[in-house]
């Protein structure tokens, strides 16, 4: 367990019990070897009754800013909404997949654009230096191995920027928060929380879900049903998304690979009669 | 008992559905230990119903799950639900064993190969490659560490591959953390089934003094014992370790899956880096002829 978590579990337990927030989070610094400045920050909020805030300045350190907010509702239920929320998926666990991936092609093509380089400015020119090759011939190579060279950085920027801009695409993550907000309803519905209140919740963390009809049967739904039915549709969405990428960077990589073979077999020939196939 | 954790999972599944349709411990436990096939699972099964229906204790050795079945009636469908779960971490402890033992076996098989069959051809081709003329000092370095080592460098390597499955598992990524949460859930069964904390705690880690947090059997560390104490002090010890198991679960489930994503590049570089000598000994020479004709 990580110090920040153990700050934040120890706030959600504080809240579901009715124990105070910032006399907790003091003992838990005594245990953890000091207080980092988010827990100092949500120490000061719950010493001034501002609970919401506190848990709120608590997000840096693991908490979950959907059970922030249930919390605040009702805060007994923190604990429920809590575990119910850690049997979803998190947004890190479905990218993961896809980052494999990534770094598995970007190796890839690293060594593709090694290889072209090393063709490029280490055995062509010697090769080529008894035959009247048309200028530039050999520069492909070159631009091959620098075009292998920035795709594999892309590849890996893409897959590490991506998922910072995760939470504001609806198709991607819309599933995943629809599941949360579900996951979340069960022990406010359980609580008594009423329909409005508790869709306040879904409008901030879940718009898409946040429709007319859903509230209309917020006392008859299975919530802990819809939650996993979501999560599932969450994962294929990522899943598709990983195989859709897979298949793009091996068509790629593949594509550049073929591209360096016929840069070298369709000029090797020159060398002999210096004369562009062209 | 000789009983896989999907079997256990299973097994307390079926107890948790009749115990809920009022049956008694000790009928419930029959009629499981009937579906089993002979052997000894069956066999402790069926003594415990025996002794059950006979109003005794049945005696519970040191099988986690007996000792709760072994509880009767105390043991509840929470405590059953409790060691479903526990069953299920550590399942899935085996599986984040397996996974990443299985991807080091073939990252380090396959340079092991690799560099066996670099050794090969450069035991080969040595001679003819240096009438060539002058090597390239990397080349001749290469000759010259393949001639002193031979076959030992991959011979190592390929003993190295056998070395994930040998090791104590809880140095795989993720396992140490699967495991320690799969006995805290099997803590916390066994005080849902009024077994005592000391008692309980000395079923899941012989080790424990006082607490079951404060023992080197689960291989916590220093904070997440003092965590474990501090959940102990506010929600009593079942709690406190639902609530850190839990903890440890989401952790080891982040680390198996981040082994996982990394586990194929980092397959591909070491299989790379065992084929360094193959580029040293036939690529460098021939750019340094191609230099030499320009």
């Amino acid at each position: 367990m990580k110090a920040g978590r153990f700050f934040s579990v120890a706030a959600e337990r504080a809240v579901a019990a009715g124990r105070p927030v910032h006399h907790e989070l003091e003992i838990v610094g005594g245990l953890a070897g000091g207080i980092p400045f988010p827990a100092q920050r949500a120490i000061d909020f719950a010493r001034h009754g501002k609970l919401g805030e506190a848990l709120g300045a608590l997000i840096p350190l693991g908490f979950d800013p959907l059970l922030a907010d249930a919390a605040a509702f009702r805060p007994e239920t923190a604990v429920e909404v809590s575990a119910a929320l850690a049997r979803l998926p998190r947004s890190t666990d479905l990218w993961r997949p896809l980052l494999g991936t990534c770094h598995y092609l970007a190796l890839v093509l690293m060594v593709e654009s090694v290889v072209a380089q090393l063709f490029a400015f280490r055995v062509v020119p010697g090769l080529a230096s008894g035959a009247a090759l048309p200028d530039g011939q050999w520069a492909y190579l070159s631009v091959l191995g620098q075009v292998g060279f920035w795709l594999a950085l892309a590849v890996v920027l893409a897959a590490w920027v991506a998922p910072l801009f995760d939470r504001s695409h609806r198709w991607l993550f819309g599933p995943l928060a629809d599941a949360r907000v579900c996951a979340a309803f069960a022990p406010l519905a359980a609580a008594g929380v009423p329909a409005e209140a508790a869709f306040e919740l879904a409008r901030r963390h879940a718009p898409g879900f946040a429709g007319d009809a859903a509230r209309q049967a917020h006392g008859t739904l299975d919530w802990p049903e819809l939650a996993l039915h979501f999560a599932e549709r969450a994962e294929l969405r990522f899943d598709r998304l990983a195989l859709l990428a897979k298949g793009a960077f091996t068509a790629l990589a593949l594509a550049l690979a073929a591209l360096i073979l016929a840069s070298v077999y369709l000029t090797l020939p020159l060398l002999w009669t210096g004369v562009s196939p062209s | 008992m000789s009983l896989t954790d999907e079997s256990r999972a299973l097994l307390a599944l079926h107890l948790v559905a009749l115990r809920r349709h009022g049956w008694t411990a000790a009928k419930s436990v029959a009629l499981v230990a009937q579906g089993l096939p002979g052997g000894d699972a069956h066999r402790e099964l069926d003594r415990v119903a025996q002794a059950l229906d006979r109003g005794e204790r049945p005696e519970a050795g040191a099988d986690p799950f007996l000792a709760l079945l072994a509880q009767g009636e105390a043991a509840g469908p929470e405590a059953l639900l409790e060691s479903v779960k526990s069953s299920e971490v550590a399942w899935a402890a085996r599986r984040s064993r397996q996974q990443a033992a299985f991807l080091l076996t073939l990252a380090l098989g396959g340079a092991g190969f690799t560099l066996g069959l670099a050794t090969l051809l450069i035991r080969a081709w040595q001679e003819g490659v240096s009438n060539f003329g002058a090597l390239p000092l990397v080349t001749q370095l290469t000759f010259d560490a393949v001639a002193a080592v031979g076959y030992l460098g991959p011979a190592l390597l390929l003993a190295l591959a056998a070395l994930p499955w040998a090791v104590p598992a809880r140095w795989l990524p993720g396992v140490a953390r699967f495991q320690a949460a799969a006995r805290l859930r099997q803590f916390a069964a066994a005080m849902a089934a009024m077994v005592s904390a000391e008692a309980a705690a000395k079923l899941v880690d012989p080790s424990t003094r006082e607490t079951v947090f404060d023992g080197q059997g689960l291989g916590l560390t220093a904070l997440e014992r003092k965590a474990g104490a501090f959940l102990l002090a506010r929600d009593g010890p079942e709690s406190g370790a639902r609530t850190l198991a839990a903890e440890l679960e989401s952790e080891a489930r982040a680390t198996s899956a981040r082994f996982a994503g990394w586990s194929p590049a980092l397959g591909l570089g070491v299989v790379l880096a065992a084929a360094i000598p193959l580029v040293a000994a036939f690529l460098l020479p021939v750019f340094a002829i191609a230099g030499a004709v320009k």
